[in-house]
């Protein structure tokens, strides 16, 4: 671990350097305040060693400061404390401190203290880098690895603000799977499943890396191409309608031709809305879905 | 006998384990000399000056530094000086500086002979 010792007095900081070298960590030292709080933000390490009095900012406050500065990696706090300070033991620990190691420097005693910020500051770790998979994980479809209605929430609302502040623009396709229901009924809902994975497979190749895609409903996706309109964005849906046509999937339960999965869309864009809201284009796209579902589907209409 | 009370024995060895080599040691120790001189002159500047936080803090500093050698005899004169600082009193900490000299004095004496038995 990195740690940092903020220690005024020469001696004891040299001491304490030593024994943090001694226990296979790696000090890196301060002899004020200020300059410890200048070396925090350089370094970002993971144990801090702090004196009580010190010139210009004192251990307290460079505790606070600490506290409000660490982000998401938590750094484990100890104040170098001698016998005289125990008045403030308390006051330090309710400042963010974790914990305190008695001065003059006891070897074992800091060798212990190390070990047991050692354990806490993975454990920090690891919550951390769960609380990310997880966050990622509630944002994607497990199905089919596109991205969910939650996350689509969360980009509309930023498409949104960037529009408004910056004058950006986006364009939305809404595909949905022609016949669907009946698929499932004619090859069950295992195929079904399959053909859903199959679709967003081929929309997600159709698309390029700046474009989102997301499962809208059932058998919906929504695409999210940034800085597009939509005759760009027509296209684009054009493309992955032959390719998901071209996927050749035998679907032999709908009534109309030809027997494969095909899918229908409906685009519009930010332009098209006299609002210019995300809640508008989205409308708009939906009525677009809707004349491609009514003129026979397996078609693209854009707004 | 004398030297027991100037010093802890263990504090001592302790600091050499830490050294880790003689040469180490005793780069230690020489700093610990010429810093502990500094806040001397510290404490010696700020009754002159009648700064009492200054003499306060100094005497504050002077005690950390010599903990480390367990000088608990030195430390509890500059807990004393420390209290008197803060607490105003330039009187009763200018009469309490030559006892702080004499044991200051004494560890440096302890010191170099530690040094010096070890060269010899």
């Amino acid at each position: 671990m990195k740690v940092l010792i903020a220690e005024d007095d020469n001696l004891s900081r040299k001491l304490i350097e030593l024994a943090v070298r001694r226990a296979g960590h790696e000090p890196i030292t301060a002899r004020d305040g200020a300059e410890a709080l200048a070396l925090y933000l350089q370094h970002r390490p993971d144990v801090v060693l702090s004196d009580w009095l010190m010139p210009g900012m004192s251990g307290l406050e460079l505790c606070r400061r600490i506290r409000q500065e660490q982000g998401d990696s938590y750094t484990y706090f100890m104040f170098l404390t001698s016998l005289s300070d125990r008045e403030h033991l308390l006051h330090g620990i309710e400042a963010g401190a974790d914990d305190y190691l008695r001065k003059p420097l006891d070897e074992v005693e800091l060798r212990a203290r190390l070990i047991a910020a050692h354990r806490i500051t993975s454990l920090h770790q690891q919550l951390k880098e769960l609380n990310d998979q997880l966050f990622q994980q509630a944002r994607i479809d497990s199905l089919t690895g596109t991205y969910n209605r939650l996350r689509l929430q969360e980009d509309l609302a930023a498409m949104d603000n960037r529009a408004a502040r910056y004058g950006h623009t986006y364009a939305l396709a809404l595909f949905d799977i022609d016949h669907f229901k009946r698929y499932n009924d004619t090859y069950g809902h295992g195929a079904g499943d399959r053909a859903l994975c199959a679709v967003a497979r081929t929309i997600l190749s159709c698309c390029r890396a700046s474009d989102s895609v997301y499962r809208y409903g059932g058998e919906e996706f929504l695409v999210l191409l940034p800085e597009q309109r939509c005759t760009t964005a027509v296209k684009v849906a054009d493309r992955v309608r032959a390719s998901v046509q071209g996927l050749g999937i035998p679907h032999e339960g709908r009534p109309d031709d030809p027997k494969v999965v095909t899918v229908s869309a409906g685009v519009a864009d930010l332009d098209g809305a006299r609002d210019r809201s995300a809640q508008t284009v989205l409308q708009l796209a939906d009525e677009a879905l809707y004349r491609a579902k009514c003129t026979g589907r397996n078609t693209v209409v854009g707004c | 006998m004398r030297e027991e009370s100037v010093l802890s024995r263990q504090a001592l060895e302790a600091i050499r384990e830490m050294a880790g080599s003689e040469e180490v040691f005793g780069e230690l120790i020489e700093m610990f000399v010429a810093d502990s001189q500094e806040r001397l002159a510290a404490i010696e500047r700020a009754l002159v000056e009648q700064e009492a936080g200054a003499l306060g803090s100094a005497a504050h500093a002077l005690k950390g530094s010599c903990a480390n050698f367990g000088a608990a005899h030195l430390e509890e004169l500059c807990r004393q000086l420390q209290e008197m600082g803060y607490g105003g009193d330039l009187e009763g900490a200018r009469a309490l500086l030559p006892q702080v000299r004499l044991e200051l004095e004494r560890l440096h004496a302890a010191l170099a002979r530690e040094l010096g038995s070890r060269d010899a």
